[in-house]
């Protein structure tokens, strides 16, 4: 048992009870499958940042949950025969990601409490912006992220330890 | 020759892993134009940039950040 984590963008023009549904046939698959859910969380409706079959808005949940390998297989299998999940993505987090989610977690319940400012001053990060650099210095940067086949079910996160 | 410090923000925050869901962060590593910003010029070390990669194009991928941005900041 590994722990994973999945992303769903679901037709936000679907009715509450219709999107409700793919939630819990989600749900279904992960538990009929030998596997068990942690959290679920409903990010809810969301702009898309590019349109996805003509839609600008999609209906994100995050799953995280512990399954056996071959469970994801099935799971994307699912995700990719539902015409009305936009985008899918599931990955596994190991220890070092789960440290690090629940840190961040932890990071951004403290932000909620501080009213609202323009700059996000919690990491206090020098400003990238004076640092832009001109197009063309780009290339190299946009080619090492095509190593990358993004729709890979099975993706570990090994670079981390690898280094 | 004047020598630029460059400190990987990654490393000095000890990150061990990019989170693809935190999208402001990974905007701030992107271009205008939605263009990975490069490691010589972030400062970020070759370990961090390649999680950093791989964290944006998830988020690209879910429609989290933008492939190419046409906005301007
Ligand atoms: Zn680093």
């Amino acid at each position: 048992m590994r722990t994973y984590q999945s992303i769903v963008v679901i037709d936000s023009l679907l009715k509450s009870e219709e999107i409700d549904g793919i939630i819990e046939k989600v749900e279904r698959i992960i538990s009929n499958n030998g596997g068990k859910i942690n959290e679920l969380d409903r990010w809810g409706k969301k702009r898309l940042a590019y349109e996805i079959k003509k839609r600008q808005y999609g209906y994100y949940v995050e799953f995280l949950f512990d399954a056996p390998n071959n469970l994801i297989s099935v799971l994307d299998r699912e995700y990719g025969l539902d015409e009305n999940i936009l985008r899918y993505l599931t990955i596994h987090l190991n220890a070092r990601a789960l440290e690090q989610r629940e840190q961040e977690k932890l990071k951004r319940t403290q932000e909620k409490k501080v009213p609202e400012e323009k700059e996000d001053k919690v990491d206090d990060a020098p400003a990238l912006e004076e640092k832009k650099p001109a197009t063309d210095a780009l290339a190299d940067a946009e080619e090492e992220s095509s190593e990358e086949s993004i729709v890979e079910p099975e993706d570990d996160e090994s670079l981390s330890k690898d280094e | 020759m004047m020598k630029k410090k460059r400190i990987c923000r990654f490393c000095e925050d000890n990150v061990n892993y990019i989170d693809f869901s935190d999208e402001r962060k990974l905007m701030r590593f992107t271009t205008e134009q939605g263009k990975i910003i490069p490691k010589r010029t972030s400062g970020t070390c070759a370990k961090h940039q390649r999680q950093l990669v791989r964290a944006i194009n998830r988020a690209r991928h879910l429609a989290l950040i933008p492939y190419i941005s046409e906005m301007t900041r």
